[in-house]
């Protein structure tokens, strides 16, 4: 019977990606994190940035294409909680969910999904170092290939706008690319605000929000926003940090295995203490919503500091209504 | 690109010449997703190659390695990929094909593997990870229990859940089942 799953486990390992496809992301990684590394070293402070994206309907619409102030160059440094551009077209019935790519400090990026396709398109905004761009640049006169559209908007930055469907067109992706502002950056804001953050809890290293268009389309999921501390920013998303604070208006989640139901922090809580987690759910600090809280059990947080993160955790008035978002560290 | 290394020791490059195919197809394996599977093995060898020192220390760097890419596969980025893969496949028990012949023809074959296959794809991404290490990988529950940073209760569970989800029993002559005996704790 096993063997039944074995083969399939089979048939999907079969569809194995193209190698040298992933060799040159590798290297194309890689040479990025160099440059990251450099840019710390130069001031930059803390670098990973993931984005928000913002509402299109309230994004201001934007054609061709100039330079970035100098605040925005190389060793300016970035601000993890700024997300330096805005979309100001997206097809419609796209998107339901507008995520931002894991990607690393010398690029932001927000993703575009289709109905029919996770991530249809990614548009980026490369922070380049001249001396070691991300991707070289194209040879004069060379036409881009029809999935991509690529303009430097001046030596540092490089817009990207990127079809993964085959389906979208080019004029598509021309439409998108000339929407997006890349002077209109925003705050990354929150749908509650931390009272007490631990000291030696670090910095932002990376944020996330994810926000839904249609939530009918993900599940009755309209929002998650994800928030990682560290006191070495390098680390990117996903990498361990000090401590997580993740909100999510998807109340489905919750800590892989047994969790002990108590009060945290004054709140209704299930806490997990298994594996090399203390994880702490939060069920009633944001109304409706819930609030997941994480840190190593071996790290530098003591669960009596989080239960001071989360007595301090405070909503906003309306979690489902963006424009009353708060900056959550302020 | 390769970080300093002593001599005999395998560059970065040679890793992964020697180990990128293995590793793509375990990554497919584990992700049922070529795109999401490339994604995975990039940003893990990526990783890796920031950690080289730290991947050649390991007993078995291939292996270290290995848990990275689960480790980045189960990172919470990626939680809501599931949840937009459109799977064109319909589930055999909703075709009638269920009720057809005890003797399985070669199409009907296909058709539970593809059903199989559609399961696999809705199962969460734990559970299917401790099914590609347990069936495809052939680790034991202690060996997935540590790469998972979870009890081997737990990888029970998932397992449960999971070959439950897909409507499979465990083998009893299966290998990788759990030990008879639990494995005493280091720690009392």
């Amino acid at each position: 019977m096993n063997d039944i799953l074995r083969r399939a486990l089979e048939e999907d390992a079969a569809d194995t990606p193209d190698p040298v496809a992933t060799l040159a992301g590798i290297h194309r990684g890689i040479r990025r994190a160099a440059v990251r590394r450099r840019l710390t070293v130069a001031g930059a402070g803390v670098l990973v940035v993931a984005a928000a994206a913002g509402v299109p309907a309230l994004a201001p619409r934007h054609s061709g294409t100039s330079t970035l102030g100098p605040a925005a160059t190389p060793g300016g440094g970035y601000d993890p909680m700024r997300v330096p551009l805005r979309i100001g077209y997206i097809p419609p019935g796209w998107s339901p969910l507008v995520s931002v790519d894991k990607s690393i400090a010398t690029a932001v990026s927000v993703t575009l999904s289709s109905p029919a396709k996770f991530q249809a398109v990614v548009v980026s905004l490369s922070q380049v170092d001249p001396a070691h761009p991300t991707a070289p640049p194209l040879p004069a006169g060379t036409k881009p290939p029809d999935n991509q559209i690529t303009r430097d908007l001046d030596p540092y930055h490089r817009l990207t706008v990127y079809g993964s469907d085959p389906s979208v067109d080019h004029a598509t992706l021309v439409r998108i690319a000339d929407g997006v502002n890349p002077h209109a950056s925003t705050r990354v804001t929150f749908p509650f605000r931390l009272r007490y953050v631990p000291t030696k809890a670090g910095k932002p290293g990376s944020v996330m929000v994810e926000l839904a268009r249609d939530p009918a389309a993900t599940g009755g999921v309209a929002w998650q926003v994800h928030l990682t501390l560290d006191p070495e920013p390098l680390r990117r998303p996903g990498d361990d940090g000090t401590l997580e604070i993740e909100a999510s208006s998807d109340t489905s989640g919750k800590p892989n295995g047994k969790v002990e139901q108590t009060t945290f922090g004054g709140h209704r809580a299930g806490v997990f203490t298994g594996g090399n987690w203390l994880e702490v759910i939060l069920y009633d600090a944001i109304p409706n919503h819930q609030v997941l809280l994480k840190v190593p059990r071996k790290g530098p947080i003591s669960r009596a500091e989080l239960e001071r993160v989360a007595a301090g955790i405070r909503p906003v008035a309306d979690p489902d209504n963006l424009s009353t978002w708060t900056d959550p560290l302020r | 690109m390769t970080p300093d290394t002593d001599r005999d020791e395998p560059s970065f490059d040679e890793f992964v010449a020697a180990q990128l195919p293995g590793l793509l197809r375990y990554a497919a394996a584990l992700t049922g997703d070529r795109a999401l599977a490339q994604d995975v093995v990039q940003d893990a060898l990526v990783r890796a190659h920031h950690r080289w020192r730290r991947v050649l220390r390991a007993d078995r760097p291939e292996a270290y390695v290995k848990r990275i890419v689960v480790n980045e596969y189960l990172s919470w980025r990626r939680r809501w990929h599931p949840r937009h893969v459109v799977l064109p496949a319909t589930p055999l028990d909703e075709t009638g094909l269920a009720d057809q012949p005890v003797e399985p023809d070669h199409a009907s074959r296909s058709a539970d593997r593809a059903d199989l296959r559609w399961r696999l794809a809705q199962l969460s991404p734990r559970q299917r990870a401790v099914l590609v290490l347990r069936y495809f990988e052939g680790l034991s529950d202690p060996e997935i229990a540590e790469i998972l940073g979870c009890t081997q209760g737990t990888v029970r569970g998932y397992a449960s859940r999971g070959l439950h989800a897909l409507r499979l029993q465990p083998d009893p002559s299966d290998p990788a089942r759990p030990a008879a005996k639990p494995i005493p704790r280091s720690h009392p």
